[in-house]
């Protein structure tokens, strides 16, 4: 069941990020349609719900909580390593940003 | 916003990374006393926790029969594989306080057991709030001040950082000011939950310390008045504080006590059993829950000593109270299992690594403007001495630890001794190199003083990872699988400075193009 909200977690970030055109792009992919964003935003913020669901399945409501604050910092943590590292090669947007 | 954003994380920075380190630490101190007491067995034997307190007693009636206090705690959960005991004698004037013994029991024979003097984990994880070699108040309050500079900090950073969900996973690897702006961003708001709640509910902890007149005006000035507060706080009941001598009564059986906490609470469950005035009308026997809850108390019992029957009426727990408890318990983590506290020190490390990457942004955004100043060599090498320093310090309290002489005298104070000047070298070593060449170096100190933790454990006791992970022992493996992994963090910290410093080379030499704040 940790194994589960954790992966709940990465899939909802994954979505979450491919919402987003910065990513998207980083990644060599098309744009994204805003009916595509708001599904993906949908499933994103689903999947989150059903990894807080999979945490108080675990650890009880109260415990699972606290849990599930710790699940989303882990997952997105390596989510964010892996798209950094993934985009690494093209390092020519530095003033993206702005 | 901006302004205090930096400059008030600037000056307390160094003190918070020392506290979240330490902190973080402490999230495995039950973890690190153990490792730092390789005597103990390696495999603890499965004792029954009413007949360990029953040696316990036994121990505790032969030693001091005429005590204050009998504290006992079991056998048990995380805690502990052994019996400890903790007794306080009569104070010898009026008002003073009571010689203190503690120690350990075998849980199987009840014999005492010897384990070499350390601080252990616990001092480790006291550091967070008391520092060290001053004292304690004074500690707190030069915590508080820093924390409440931090819960600033964190305040304006989410305001200043206006696309904090637009850069939610922004992260582009490098050494440039934009890359450590990204790693300060990135780990500040995926754990931005657990920042907030780690420096509130730290505020809330010492808050009688900070808030003394507003305790005051409740409880009245005076030591009594402020321990009558932090029971009322802390354990929802008055403990009883009297020292004097009771009139000599013979004690109730403490077996059928156990046998009602265990009907209870499930066996297995009791957290200590704590007898104030043995042995006299006044004796009282509290037991307290070993299971710890997010929210709410733990159960606790209390005996009349004399005739064994239950006296205490429920504990007192008001909303606030119940509030600043479930808080205190959110920073502490006592409830979590082995996932969940690896959670918590993931979190931590995540907000000391937000409190590291904030010191090095600032040299980063400014090197071009302020290099050579006295003012940004100074920033500069305290930045060195700290993120690296501080945690070669904290290698070298676990090397001391084994390497220290097991007979030596004082031999606890001394591995808190090597650790500090272990840090003072480092800060030496730091001011005196170019600061480019030093953040290399000492990451490559750090590497190998954590690295090779594991090989000096090996080398000095027979409880290496051969031997743990053979007997199934993981939480004393993680100690050393845990050094071995913040090793090879370091070796990829060195190659990233040694990046950096190659590329600062022909930077200063090209005048480069100030990176306006951007914040």
């Amino acid at each position: 069941m940790i194994v589960l909200a954790f992966f709940l977690s990465f899939a909802a970030w994954t979505a979450l990020a491919f919402a987003m055109n910065r990513h998207r792009r980083d990644l060599g992919w098309a744009r994204a349609t805003s009916g595509q964003r708001t599904v993906l935003r949908c499933v994103g913020g689903s999947l989150l719900a059903a990894s807080l669901w999979a945490c108080a399945e675990h650890w009880g409501w109260s415990k699972g909580t606290v849990a599930w604050f710790g699940v989303m910092a882990a997952s997105a943590g390596i989510l964010v390593l892996a798209l950094g590292y993934r985009t690494q090669p093209r390092r020519s947007g530095r003033n993206r940003r702005g | 916003m901006s302004w205090l954003h930096t400059w008030g994380g600037l000056i307390t920075g160094w003190i918070l990374f020392f506290v979240f380190l330490t902190g973080t630490a402490g999230y495995g101190e039950i973890e690190l006393d153990r490792w730092m007491r390789p005597e103990k067995p390696l495999v603890a034997p499965e004792v029954a926790q009413a007949d360990a307190l029953a040696l316990g007693l036994k121990f505790a009636e032969t030693t001091i029969p005429d005590a204050r206090r009998w504290l006992l705690s079991p056998p048990g959960g995380r805690e502990q594989p052994e019996l400890r005991y903790f007794i306080e004698d009569y104070p010898e004037t009026e008002g003073g306080s009571g010689k203190r013994f503690s120690g350990y029991l075998d849980p199987a024979t009840g014999e005492k057991t010897q384990y070499r003097a350390t601080g252990g984990g616990r001092l480790l994880y006291r550091m967070h709030y008391q520092l060290h070699y001053i004292p304690r108040t004074a500690a707190a309050w030069i915590v508080g001040f820093c924390a409440m500079a931090m819960f600033a900090a964190l305040v304006t950073g989410i305001i200043i950082h206006a696309r904090i969900f637009k850069d939610f996973f922004t992260f582009r690897p490098g050494t440039g000011h934009r890359n450590w702006l990204d790693a300060h961003n990135v780990v500040g708001v995926l754990s931005l939950p657990f920042h907030l709640m780690i420096t509130y509910s730290g505020l809330m902890f010492l808050c009688y310390v900070y808030m003394a007149p507003v305790i005051a005006a409740e409880y009245g000035w005076g030591e009594d008045n402020r321990r009558a507060f932090t029971d009322m706080m802390f354990l929802g009941h008055p403990l009883d504080r009297d020292t004097r001598r009771a009139a000599p009564a013979p004690s109730a059986s403490l077996a059928p006590m156990l046998a009602e906490a265990d009907r209870l609470w499930g066996p297995g469950n009791i957290g200590f059993v704590d007898i104030t005035r043995p042995g006299t009308t006044a004796a009282r026997v509290r037991i307290v829950e070993g299971t710890r809850h997010v929210a709410g108390e733990r159960a606790t019992l209390v005996f009349d000593g004399v005739t064994g029957t239950v006296v205490d009426g429920p504990i007192v727990n008001p909303p606030p109270r119940a509030i600043s408890k479930t808080l205190i318990s959110l920073h502490e983590g006592l409830f979590a299992g082995p996932v969940l506290r690896w959670l918590y020190f993931l979190a931590g490390l995540m907000g000391t690594a937000m409190i590291g990457s904030g010191l090095i942004l600032w040299t980063k955004k400014r090197r071009a403007r302020l290099e050579g100043r006295v003012g940004f060599s100074l920033v500069e090498r305290l930045n060195v001495a700290t993120v690296c320093g501080l945690s070669t310090a904290v290698a070298a309290y676990l090397w001391a630890n084994r390497l220290l002489p097991v007979e030596m005298s004082g031999r606890a104070a001394w591995e808190a001794h090597v650790m500090f000047l272990v840090w003072a070298v480092m800060a030496a070593h730091a001011a005196l190199r170019p600061a480019a060449r030093a953040w290399s170096e000492q990451c490559g100190i750090a590497a190998a003083a954590f690295g090779l933790i594991p090989l000096v454990n090996a080398l000095t006791t027979d409880r290496h990872l051969g031997a743990s992970i053979a007997a199934g022992q993981w939480d004393l493996a993680a100690v050393d699988l845990t050094c071995l992994a913040i090793g090879i963090g370091f070796v990829a910290a060195a190659r990233i400075a040694a990046r950096g410093h190659q590329r600062a080379v022909p930077a200063k030499t090209i005048s480069p193009t100030v990176h306006g704040a951007a914040e």
